[in-house]
């Protein structure tokens, strides 16, 4: 049975979501071709939680994504129940402006990054507490017209890890390392210790040729990314 | 015990930082504040934080699909975005039967109808807590409650504008070519318009809000009906078309076995490309801000004034635009007021709570309300 949640105004119950028609031929109006990237990070604008950042990334090489996400940290909070030896972690995601990714896509992900995190988080550190940290998906928007229809949530990997590494930063919670990650082809590695260490590896649907050769670019992509991170913190 | 008798207690003054004190004894530090001629937010009495607006479309260009109008606001550390969606419905055909007895009512009853010609937007309000999945709180609930209502009354969205004109796609068969076809285009020339005036169904759009509070550090009602207001003034509705051969597609539906009845389909598509800006009717275009009313009271700060001053005349100030813990928490006394710059009211709550509100005080929040409203009208 539907039932309404009556918590929130949510509409007549018999509307029905309006549905688009396919991008006809009529006109795609031909997208500017801006080949320009842009890394936007900022760190603390979230006043009521412990740490937060804003990372806004357009990258029409690599990933070929627009996306700008809103991260913040809460934590080390004390968690009700008995005694652990260290703390949890949660992770959740949110869709944003778009209800463009589904909520089993975002929950696989979010399992993905609760797994490279606690391995980074020092968490041993903080007995008996929890860490919660949520990502708000402001906006996501596909650069290339091919990739634009399998709509991968994947790309957006390595941004949520700077994401969070830099909220976690912000927060003052312990790392082990600046984790950052890199994207190829479908493939997401992450890195610590200067791209030494993998820390979780992500394969998603794509043409990539080889491990090695993925390997090697992610590693590539993940430096840069700490290398932004690492002037943004020497900056502030 | 003699022991405990001879000994000498210290006792040092305990100092603490502004943000403790502010949650120990708000009273206090509000009072120390605007004793200086100051709020804890270093405004004047009378001074509102600056509002930067802007829209997701600015840096995207283009929309999400289903998104129809975006808002990012930001004032001090608040961050509200709101987004607006929107489905569709089908109407039952009331509109002859009103007007039937629309002749015969009078007074409460009429003005009631009145409010049957406005649309409104439904709000589901957020709130970053660091909650996670937790049910809606208070707050959350009210703020949409609120906006929904006064949306309504306000007038801003009249039903007419969210009537859903559908046009018809037609495939000519030679050439393989689909081409849509809207009513107001007057190709009379075409059969399946006369088809479609006929078939015509009440459809309306139902339009959603979702609005995210970043960094909540005051009361936000005001905020989220100015950025709700910003979004639902760049709000484009798509255009919507049916297939030709749905035109007069019906279905029988029967309900246990007995009756039997003609249900017509819409399977409504909208148009990628094409959008109309949401007809908003503009004179009701309104913005809010929320005052505080508070007595200063000397006593709490300076201990000897009561001896030094014996009037009981307490001196009331009126402060503009709420905002950090030590204001909110201390102040009872609230006026809000939905206004735009003519001073044509809109919506105004007045809360006496435990100051006195003077007619003084009423009329100048109403015309720093109309200064605020002019101010934010320039940024839409």
């Amino acid at each position: 049975m539907n039932v309404q949640d009556r918590r929130r105004l949510l509409g007549p119950s018999n509307a029905k979501p309006i549905v688009f028609s396919a991008a006809t031929d009529i006109q795609s109006s031909e997208p500017k071709k801006d080949e320009s990237s842009s890394f936007i990070l900022n760190s603390g604008l979230i006043e009521n939680c412990n740490g937060s950042s804003l990372v806004e990334i357009r990258d029409p090489k690599v990933t070929q994504h627009q996306t700008s996400l809103i991260t913040s940290v809460y934590g080390p909070r004390a968690t009700k129940g008995s005694f652990t030896s260290q703390a949890s972690l949660s992770i959740q995601l949110k869709n944003g402006s778009s209800e463009k990714y589904n909520t089993t896509e975002l929950k696989e992900v979010s399992s993905f990054l609760v797994n490279v995190f606690n391995s980074v988080i020092n968490l041993s550190r903080y007995p008996k507490s929890g860490i919660d940290i949520f990502i708000y998906i402001l906006y996501d928007k596909v650069l290339s017209e091919e990739s634009k229809k399998s709509n991968n949530i994947s790309a957006i990997l390595p941004y949520c890890i700077s994401a969070i590494t830099l909220a976690l930063i912000n927060a003052g919670i312990e790392v082990d390392d600046i984790a950052t990650a890199g994207y190829y082809k479908g493939d997401v590695i992450s890195f610590i210790k200067n791209g030494e260490e993998v820390i979780g590896y992500w394969k998603d649907e794509g043409n990539c040729e080889s491990f090695d050769v993925a390997l090697e670019h992610c590693k590539t992509e993940a430096q840069k990314f700490k290398n932004l991170i690492t002037t943004h913190i020497l900056e502030e | 015990m003699n022991s405990i008798e001879n000994s000498v207690i210290d006792v040092k003054p305990l100092v603490f930082p502004k943000d403790v004190l502010a949650r120990i004894s708000p009273d206090l530090i509000l009072q120390r504040y605007l004793s200086l001629n100051l709020r804890p937010s270093i405004r004047s009495f009378d001074e509102f934080r600056d509002i930067s607006v802007s829209n997701i479309d600015d840096i995207e260009n283009e929309f999400a699909d289903n998104v129809l109008g975006t808002n990012i606001l930001k004032c001090g550390k608040t961050i509200i975005i709101t987004t607006i969606t929107a489905s569709i419905i089908k109407e039952e055909n009331q509109d002859e039967t009103f007007e039937r007895y629309y002749e015969d009512i009078s007074g409460v009853e009429r003005r009631r109808n009145k409010v049957s010609e406005y649309g409104s937007v439904y709000p589901v309000v957020e709130i970053e807590r660091g909650r996670g999945n937790a049910p809606p709180s208070d707050e959350e609930m009210n703020i949409g409650q609120k906006l929904h209502d006064n949306i309504l009354h306000s007038g801003l969205i009249s039903k007419k504008s969210l009537k859903v004109d559908y046009g018809v796609r037609i495939t000519d068969l030679e050439t393989n070519k689909s081409k849509i076809i809207y009513p107001e285009e007057d190709e009379i020339n075409d059969v399946p318009i006369l088809q479609l005036n006929h078939y015509q169904k009440n459809l309306k759009y139902v339009l959603h809000a979702k609005i995210t509070v970043f960094s909540r550090t005051g009361p936000l009602f005001d905020l989220c009906w100015n950025s709700l207001t910003y979004a639902l003034q760049n709000t484009k509705l798509p255009k919507a078309f049916i297939d030709e051969k749905a035109v007069s597609l019906k279905t029988i539906i029967r309900s246990r076995g007995k009756t039997t009845e003609l249900r017509e389909n819409f399977n409504i598509i909208c148009d990628t490309n094409t959008r109309v800006p949401l007809q908003l009717n503009k004179e009701n275009i309104a913005y809010a801000s929320n005052y505080g009313i508070v007595d200063l009271d000397y006593d709490l700060i300076d201990t000897e004034y009561e001896e030094k001053n014996n009037d009981n005349d307490k001196k009331t100030v009126l402060l503009a635009d709420i905002n950090t813990e030590s204001e909110e928490e201390y102040i009872n006394s609230s006026i809000s007021i939905i206004t735009n710059k003519y001073g044509n009211l809109k919506n105004i709550i007045v809360l006496g709570g435990t100051s006195k509100i003077s007619m003084e005080i009423l009329k100048k929040s109403i015309s720093l309300s109309k200064i605020r409203a002019h101010d934010l009208e320039s940024k839409a």
